[in-house]
């Protein structure tokens, strides 16, 4: 019987042609093992490339302000020109900074665009008021009062739906703008 | 680091062992397309692995382990088990003869047919089979000798 059964087995054999053509096949099947980091590199290669050039197409002269998490405060009580330097908008009795800061913002606020700005404001005395004005739908003002030694020393935060300008001073206000929202205290007396 | 096989490294394989592998896959499969494809699946596990043969008998027992559970997976597809066969209507495309033995062989149950092509054709001993397969080798005998039983009464006992 042993025989029989080798010379039984010796019997099944693939033709040289199909031999030829499986093998062809089999070598087809390795070729997508070859490149098969070719697709995860192109993506990640594309995602880089993206990052590296969003700068140059992201115009926003500021980024994307976030409202907060936190109150804003600053804990320094900073000299006039110091917050000039820091890039504020300043403004005392007899001098103005940065000027160009708020009319960026205000710019960006009448084109609908997100928009920041910090301000130092600063008594007689001498001594800083910081605002920070957010415009992310609406109009966010915190206000830190801190470092005013003959003032409420206190962190404020307001939310208002315009800015407008009346009488030569800055408001923010939720309705109209007009004498009787002045004289009301309904809008926020920003600058003048 | 992951090694790839070469195409110079399949085509060395696959001549040294094509033959064998055919043998081992018609046993179980009974037909040409699913013996080749039962080939280019054994293939794919090589070439999807970065196993480095020690030997020409390593890399020929990986592949009978390899070719062997392969078509047994295949036989357990749910597809192949809701198969119809209609043996009168198909169309043979063997390019070889079945005789009865050949015929006896193939109907074998399925647990016999590696362990039967290992003792009969390549002249492995009990032994040997065992170590190729990672089984006992009592199970080997008591296979061999459950297979030969079979065989015998289809055969004939003057085949003997």
């Amino acid at each position: 019987m042993n025989n029989q059964i080798k010379d039984a087995y010796s019997k099944i054999r693939l033709d040289y042609t199909s031999q030829e053509k499986l093998l062809s096949h089999i070598l087809q099947m390795k070729q997508p093992q070859k490149h098969s980091y070719f697709i995860p590199i192109m993506i990640v290669s594309v995602c880089l490339l993206c990052i590296m050039i969003y700068p140059l197409f992201n115009h926003s002269p500021l980024p994307t302000p976030q409202v907060a998490d936190t109150p804003f405060q600053i804990d320094e009580h900073l000299l006039p020109l110091e917050a000039k330097e820091k890039g504020y908008y300043v403004r005392t009795a007899i001098s103005v900074y940065n000027h160009d800061k708020i009319e960026e913002f205000l710019n960006l606020y009448n084109q609908g665009k997100p928009a920041e700005v910090i301000c130092a404001l600063y008594t007689d005395e001498g001594d800083p008021i910081y605002y920070s004005l957010q415009y992310l739908d609406t109009i966010i003002i915190q206000i830190d009062s801190r470092q005013d030694r003959f003032g409420k020393k206190e962190l404020l935060r307001f939310e208002y739906k315009y800015f407008g300008y009346y009488h030569n001073t800055y408001y923010a206000y939720n309705t109209v703008l007009d004498e009787t929202t002045i004289d009301t205290d309904q809008c926020l007396n920003l600058f003048p | 680091m992951r090694k790839y096989h070469s195409d110079e490294d399949i085509q060395a394989l696959y001549q040294r062992h094509i033959d064998m592998l055919f043998r081992i896959c018609y046993s179980y499969m009974k037909n040409i397309a699913d013996s080749e494809d039962a080939i280019s699946n054994t293939f794919l596990k090589y070439i999807q692995t970065d196993i480095e043969f020690q030997s020409i008998e390593h890399e020929k027992a990986w592949l009978i382990t390899t070719a062997t559970h392969i078509c047994q997976d295949m036989l357990k597809h749910w597809w192949r088990r809701n198969k119809i066969f209609d043996e009168q209507t198909s169309v043979s495309l063997e390019t070889f003869a079945i005789d009865s033995t050949l015929d006896a062989i193939l109907k074998l149950p399925n647990r016999y047919k590696t362990v039967i092509y290992l003792y009969y054709y390549e002249g492995y001993n009990t032994e040997e089979i065992a170590q190729i397969l990672h089984i006992p080798s009592s199970t080997v005998r008591n296979q061999l000798t459950r297979a030969r039983k079979i065989l015998k009464k289809k055969l004939g006992d003057n085949n003997e």
